[in-house]
């Protein structure tokens, strides 16, 4: 190990009177997920910086193609940095990890084959591990497995902890209020936190555009002593008679209805005490008859007490949700001075594209939040709140609700096409709720931006000397169709059509020109010619002062797709600010934010996906470097400093390109 | 066609189909749903919105799509006999009947099964 302690990086870190405030990740580390434990996601490191950030060259890669046993392409990993030693999840079985930060050696590596319960894993995504240590020589990694157990591990040597849970394994799938929790219903894509020495662990479970039944597992919320394993509480997302907000499940709904977990990764203060849980919705993402009422703790932003699991506050981002909007990304702890006043803040940005920013002590908004009028449903057995909550403050950061105005106009030509495609399906506002297919003769109901658009589990990264948030998201609007399902393959009433076929003009599913090349290739956009339906830009990133709640800036995230620059009718058309569909992972330092294409392999729109990294100016978003690497950019990066020298880690991966981490530094 | 064969004829065994039901639930679930109505934004594998667009093809065409395309974020891995059982598991969950003899993976013989309504 070649790490050492710098004292002159300690002397770039400006000295702050207050130890804890948010300051992002110190001493040249990367402890937690996000940085620190309010995944800020930003560094006081400024080595690399506007002057010399064109040198920036690969220094090592680390190749996760042989862990697991197929190789994993689209790694959404972010490595933690303790000590000079990375330490990640790789590959298709989520191995723990352990590679010096200067070199990419690897130094440990821990494999649990969980059998079955690992093959139907429901999520297979790998976003990385907790760190504890008790400040001596205890050291602990934590890792969720694919199957839904929680590790301890040496943080020094990779070798579970004997006595925490059963040498060293704890079982997640009790205490659920289930009798049987079947292999593949639960599991967690997003490490745990640990704040006050208490292992903080969400839940991630099946995508529910079709579920099989109404009947699920509840992805509760539970915390485990850091030492021993034990489950010392556990937050019912959904609340049993008696608790707060039962009432919201009407027909005792809550007594079969599942998901309602945390699938992002999580953020808590140590000050405080708190952790900060951002909830997905329940069961049934496109129909709620099966859970008729505003089902709380579902999309609510959840303050509770780290030691005991008691709910301090909570607030419900969307009621009754018909959209899959799940809360989807960290809340960013953010320390502001608002009109003069300081304020602990929470800011939690959204799929449907708002920043709602909060008191992270009190819940008090920061700026007022209101309820609107909303669109109602007309499926039947449907009953849709009939307000929704708007933050008056910041702005939306990305198109909410689609009108004919926003589609693609490049040519007369083209957005005639587009009005007769457009012409298929209902438009409307935020909150137009999702439509049965052949209602009125549209195929459904377009929503922008839709349950893969705005922002998602990258989410933002935040400058704490600035008070800026970086918020990246994508402009992609998609249909939601319902079919009644048929009884003898789901029990839930109404099912969404997803996919190609789902809610799309009967000629796009054969003939519709798709795009050939990509990393979203195999699926074809909606809009004409297979070109997307709206106006650029497609992906952005926005800059927004959390001081003020003023936008600073927007830019695009970089240019147009491969497949629509070379598209016939985009001959001569300027497509530089058309914006890649995806999502900038972003991390922020001292001296720059960092973006890139992003991975193109998911949620993304069509065609999304590239190889370039970006660094860009905080100030204005002007590009300050571009680097082109080997494959597109899977996970959020992270920075971190050793012997002297800065590092940029990011993993990477394609279609047919198997995961690696990528190193890059000034040589 | 002469010769040619429908998915109605029990082109598939049982145990194909199992096979094919493992190698589905870890390999495609993921996307498609444990009851693969399709999630997020992978299409149903079954039923109407699915069949419509392959009656006519042929189990061949099924296959090699599936090979070439499928998962989606890493395709080409597949073998030929592992595609084949996954697709034999699409067969019986759409109600195509199940019959003694396995789904053989040659190419040839393949593409000589039609899928097509019950007639
Ligand atoms: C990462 C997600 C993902 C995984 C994993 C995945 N698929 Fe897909 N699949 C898709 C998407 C997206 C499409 C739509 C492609 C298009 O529109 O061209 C699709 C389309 C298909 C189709 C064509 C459907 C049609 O209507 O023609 C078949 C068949 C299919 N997948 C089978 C499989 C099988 C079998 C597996 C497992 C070996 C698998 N898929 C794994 C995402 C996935």
């Amino acid at each position: 190990m070649t790490f050492h302690q710098l004292g002159l990086l300690a002397l770039s870190i400006p000295l702050l009177t207050n130890v804890h405030a948010q300051k992002g990740a110190t001493n040249g580390e990367w402890r937690y997920y996000g940085g620190d434990a309010g995944s800020t996601k930003y560094s006081p490191l400024s080595q690399i910086n506007a002057s010399n950030v064109k040198q920036l060259e690969i220094a090592w890669r680390w190749k996760a193609e042989n862990f697991g046993p197929r190789p994993d392409y689209n790694w959404e990993v972010t490595p933690l940095m303790v000590g000079g030693i990375l330490y990640f999840t790789a590959g298709s079985r989520r191995d723990a990890v352990a590679v010096d930060a200067a070199t990419g050696e690897t130094l440990w590596m821990y494999r649990l084959d969980e059998g079955e319960r690992g093959d139907r894993a429901v999520r297979t995504q790998n976003r990385g591990l907790a760190y504890w240590t008790n400040g001596k020589n205890d050291q602990r990694i934590l890792l969720i497995s694919p199957g839904f157990q929680l590790i301890a591990l040496n943080a020094k040597t990779g070798i579970p902890i004997a006595n925490f849970g059963k040498s060293g394994i704890v079982e997640l799938t009790e205490g659920l209020d289930r009798d049987l929790v079947k292999p593949g219903q639960i599991g967690s894509s997003s490490p745990a936190i640990v704040i006050r020495d208490v292992v903080v662990v969400g839940a991630a479970l099946q995508a529910g555009s079709a579920p099989v039944s109404k009947v699920n597992v509840p992805g509760y919320i539970r915390g485990y002593d850091v030492r021993s394993g034990k489950r010392v509480w556990t937050f019912r997302t959904i609340p049993r008679p008696g608790e707060l907000g039962n009432e919201t499940w009407e027909k005792e709904s809550w007594k079969y209805t599942g998901n309602t977990g945390a699938w992002a990764p999580l953020s808590g203060d140590e000050e405080l005490g708190y952790v900060y849980i951002p909830v997905e919705m329940p069961t049934g993402d496109f129909y709620g008859g099966t859970r008729l009422g505003d089902n709380l703790f579902a999309d609510s932003l959840v303050f509770l007490d780290t030691r005991t699991g008691k709910r301090i506050w909570h607030f419900q981002t969307i009621h009754h949700d018909l959209w899959d909007w799940d809360i989807s990304s960290p809340p960013i702890l953010a320390d502001i001075t608002v009109d003069g006043k300081k304020i602990k803040a929470v800011a939690q940005v959204t799929k449907q594209a708002f920043t709602f920013v909060f008191d992270r002590a009190t819940g008090r908004p920061v700026w007022p939040i209101e309820e609107r009028a909303v669109p109602q449903s007309s499926v039947p057995g449907e009953r849709t709140s009939a307000t929704q909550p708007f933050p008056t403050k910041p702005a939306p950061f990305d198109r909410q609700g689609i009108t004919t105005d926003d589609l693609i106009d490049f040519t007369p030509q083209l957005k005639a096409e587009a009005m007769i495609i457009a012409e298929k399906y209902q438009l409307g506002p935020l909150f137009l709720p999702p439509l049965v297919r052949d209602t009125n003769g549209k195929l459904g109901a377009l929503i922008l931006p839709h349950h893969t658009g705005g922002a998602n589990w990258p989410g933002g990264a935040f400058d704490p000397e600035t008070g800026i948030l970086y918020v990246s998201s994508v402009t992609n609007p998609d249909s939601l169709s319902l079919i009644l399902a048929d009884p003898k393959r789901s029990d839930m009433g109404y099912v969404a059509m997803s996919g190609r076929p789902g809610g799309r003009p009967p000629d796009a599913a054969g003939g519709m020109p798709r795009f050939s090349s990509g990393e979203g290739a195999v699926r074809p956009n909606i809009g004409p010619q297979g070109l997307p339906l709206v106006k650029p830009p497609w992906g952005r990133i926005t800059a927004i002062d959390l001081n003020s709640g003023n936008h600073v800036w927007m830019i695009a995230n970089g240019d147009a797709p491969e497949a629509v620059k070379i598209h016939p009718a985009m001959k001569g058309i300027d497509l530089k600010n058309a914006g890649k569909p995806e999502r900038s992972p972003l991390l922020v330092t001292k001296a720059l934010l960092f973006g890139a294409d992003g991975s193109g392999l998911y949620n993304a729109g069509p065609g999304a996906g590239g190889k370039i990294f970006r660094a860009i100016d905080k100030k204005t978003g002007a590009i300050i470097h571009e680097l082109t690497l080997p494959a597109s950019t899977t996970g959020v990066p992270i920075t971190y400093m050793i012997d002297d020298k800065q590092y940029i880690v990011v993993a990477t991966g394609a279609r047919g390109t198997p995961a690696e981490l990528i190193a890059l530094a000034i040589p | 066609m002469a010769g040619s064969r429908s998915v109605w004829n029990g082109v598939y065994s049982k145990d194909q189909a199992s096979r094919g039901e493992k190698a589905y639930n870890s390999q495609c679930a993921r996307c498609h749903g444990d009851a693969l109505l399709g999630g997020e934004n992978s299409p149903p594998l079954v039923d109407r919105d699915f069949l419509d667009k392959w009656n006519g093809k042929s189990v061949g065409e099924l296959v090699d799509l599936t090979r070439k395309t499928m998962p989606s974020d890493g395709p080409g891995k597949l073998s030929r006999r592992q595609g084949t059982d996954i697709i034999t598991y699409l067969l019986k969950s759409n109600g195509f009947p199940a019959g003694d003899v396995e789904l053989d993976s040659d190419a040839a013989v393949m593409s000589q099964i039609i899928i097509q309504p019950k007639q």
